[in-house]
């Protein structure tokens, strides 16, 4: 059996002083020099001493995923690379400059993307955005840049669709989060290339707690994509991001997030899409990497004829727990939400699908349609499914449907009948079965996901 | 296939031991807690079983069932359908647990309910969890109101909105009680129904 570390390309690790960085562990006036680094306004500083009481005052979650490993204590907060963001790719420092080649961004930027945000440890490091975009009046910052340049605008949305209270990780992030990004797509600007932002960590023991808030107002189009990668530490690191997004009438909102952690991450991230009339919210998700992952993509469907759409792949190796799923609360008549998963298991992972829909009343002649499908590769793997399902309108409509299986001993015969190695058939039939969502995906991501299952699923026994 | 019929609002532990085939029937109409929890022991074990909820007034109905796959070669199926009218409430949580090593397993989940009133609200929470690898298992759920077009199609054929209606969720909860076997019961349970 091959092990997933041998796979896994990005675990290399860079010897980089960083600018400034925090001493180990979470107090009140760690969370003061972060805000002080930051020169941040009092109402930030109130907000996260707010957010951080709110945190210690939070048990962890007794259901899910088991977290008993990540030790708060021995986590550094903030690390500061050197330098500044900067807006030209041969100004960024050149260790940070040589990871981030490695990961292959500036050939992608070159090709095919709208904008670039590049976050290295507690910082964005690099940004780029077309100028007929900025031309257009699309905001796209790190999201320090945004709370310092627009504070009215941030101020109005910030921790509108997810409260720091919201649950332990959401309150952490709000007190110590640093980096991610701010994006404003004005009313009927349609952005047809993705926005970019890459995350990597490469501090050891570290907590990365990106922010990011995207604002798509009134009949404008977006595609937001993300990439996370680490190196190869033993040391856990946690990733806690939070990502609230505002999706206006009429507007259209696509976020793909593709995680490929290394396999020492607690990835507990907190995302949610507040969906006005006519909007249109859809999640592409794809767990590849971390040992722990707990995350629920979901969308406030709150304007009348509201879509939310939800498409996930998760993909469970050897020590890897994945607890993933997706919230789906409809308050207005006429909204609708499909949410499809599809979770593979091999060489003992574990896949848990844990999801809620929530219909109120009033939403009248809502409907949500939930398909949860799960393989199980071999016997030392496990896959759950926590659907709940909570309808409180009579003229709404839920469908809930999942099935657990291995990979067909017929179709295996068959494809091996045609010639097809052992290997290769079953690659096959894992691809066809993650179809439906990856064929949603921008292809530049559909093709690199379908050599990313292959590549875990390499010399794995069935 | 030996039957039980349950309706009393209290935990029942039902253990199927080796080639036992076992059915349960719950009709229920009164609100409360329910949990059925059955273990299937030895292999060959089989195990039916069936819900039929009628809930009224401001009843609150709490229905958990739970099949439990100790070893392989042990086959179950769930099946609920309930109707909620005036303002109650029904909250069924099904479970299919299957232990590492338990292979040749299959288990099937059916939670379906009708809202007939305004204000009637249901909850359904089907779960898996799944350790081992030779398994069939899926579970299905929906919530929803009596299909306009086949009211419209009924009352078509002259038939009233209440006899049609009527006829509908009869149709719909008989789906279950068909499936008892054993004539005596489903006499039992029918009757019941009716009333």
């Amino acid at each position: 059996m091959k092990k997933f570390s041998s796979d896994y390309k990005y675990g290399f690790h860079d010897q980089v002083t960083p600018g400034f960085k925090v001493k180990k562990g979470l107090s009140e006036a760690v969370v003061r020099q972060i805000s002080k680094q930051k020169q941040e306004q009092g109402w930030m500083l109130d907000y996260r001493l707010r957010a951080l009481e709110i945190f210690w005052a939070k048990p962890l979650p007794n259901w899910g995923a088991d977290l008993s490993g990540i030790k708060f204590d021995n986590l550094i907060y903030y690390s500061r690379p050197q330098g500044q963001q900067e807006k030209k790719w041969s100004q960024v420092p050149a260790k940070i400059k040589k990871t981030f080649d490695r990961l292959g961004l500036p050939q992608a930027e070159r090709k095919w993307l709208a904008g670039v945000k590049g976050q290295y440890d507690s910082e964005v490091v690099y940004g780029s955005l077309k100028k007929e975009l900025k031309q257009k009046g699309v905001i796209f910052l790190s999201m320090d840049e945004a709370v310092k340049e627009m504070p009215e605008l941030v101020k109005q949305y910030w921790g509108t669709v997810i409260p720091a209270g919201d649950n332990k990780f959401s309150a952490l992030n709000s007190a110590v989060w640093s980096g991610g990004s701010f994006v404003y797509i004005p009313k009927g600007v349609k952005v047809t290339e993705p926005l970019q932002a890459y995350f990597r960590i490469n501090a050891a023991s570290f907590g990365q707690f990106e922010r990011t808030l995207i604002i798509a107002d009134e009949g404008s189009e977006g595609h937001y994509s993300e990439g996370c990668t680490a190196p190869a530490f033993s040391e856990s690191s946690l990733h806690a991001a939070v990502v609230e997004i505002i999706v206006k009438k009429d507007a259209r909102m696509q976020y793909t997030t593709v995680q490929n952690w290394y396999k020492n991450i607690y990835n507990l991230v907190t995302k949610r899409a507040w969906v006005g009339e006519k909007g249109t919210m859809i999640w592409t998700d794809a767990n590849l990497g971390s040992q722990v992952t707990m995350k629920y993509p979901g969308f406030i469907l709150a304007g009348r004829g509201a879509r939310g759409e939800m498409l996930s792949i998760a993909l469970a190796n050897k020590g890897q727990h994945l607890d993933v799923g997706s919230k789906a609360i409809h308050l207005a008549p006429d909204t609708k939400s499909v949410i499809i998963s599809k979770s593979i298991s091999l060489n003992g992972g574990r896949n848990s699908y844990r999801g809620l829909v929530q219909i109120n009343r009033g939403a009248r002649g809502a409907k949500s349609k939930v398909i949860c499908d799960a393989l199980i590769l071999d016997k030392y793997s496990r896959s759950d499914t926590y659907p709940t399902n909570r309808i409180n309108d009579n003229s709404a409509t839920l469908e809930h449907e999942a099935t657990v299986s291995k990979v067909g001993e017929e179709q295996m015969f068959y494809l091996m009948s045609r010639g097809l190695k052992e290997e290769a058939a079953r690659s096959m039939i894992v691809n066809g079965f993650v179809e439906p969502v990856v064929k949603k995906l921008p292809l530049e991501y559909a093709v690199e996901m379908n050599r990313l299952i292959e590549l875990s699923m390499e010399g794995s026994v069935g | 296939m030996k039957w039980q019929i349950i309706n009393k609002a209290q935990e029942y532990k039902i253990k199927v031991n080796k080639n036992e085939a076992i059915g349960v029937v719950m009709p229920i109409n009164k609100g409360g807690q329910y949990r059925v929890i059955v273990d299937l022991l030895g292999q060959g074990a089989r195990a039916l079983i069936l819900g039929i909820i009628i809930g009224k007034g401001k009843d609150m109905i709490d229905l958990t069932t739970e099949t439990r796959h100790v070893v392989g070669n042990t086959h179950a199926e769930t099946m609920i359908h309930g109707v909620n009218q005036d303002e109650s409430m029904t909250e069924i949580r099904g479970m299919i647990r299957i232990d590492k090593k338990a292979d040749q397993v299959t288990d099937f989940l059916t939670e379906k309910v009708l809202l007939l009133s305004d204000r009637a609200r249901a909850t359904a929470v089907p779960s898996l969890e799944i350790k081992a690898h030779e398994v069939r298992a899926s579970h299905a759920a929906t919530v929803a109101k009596l299909d306009e077009e086949q009211i419209y199609y009924l009352m078509s054929r002259g038939l009233s909105r209440q006899q049609s209606e009527e006829l509908m969720v009869q149709g719909f909860l008989q789906t279950v009680v068909n499936k008892i076997e054993d004539d005596k019961i489903r006499n039992q349970i029918c009757l019941m129904l009716k009333q």
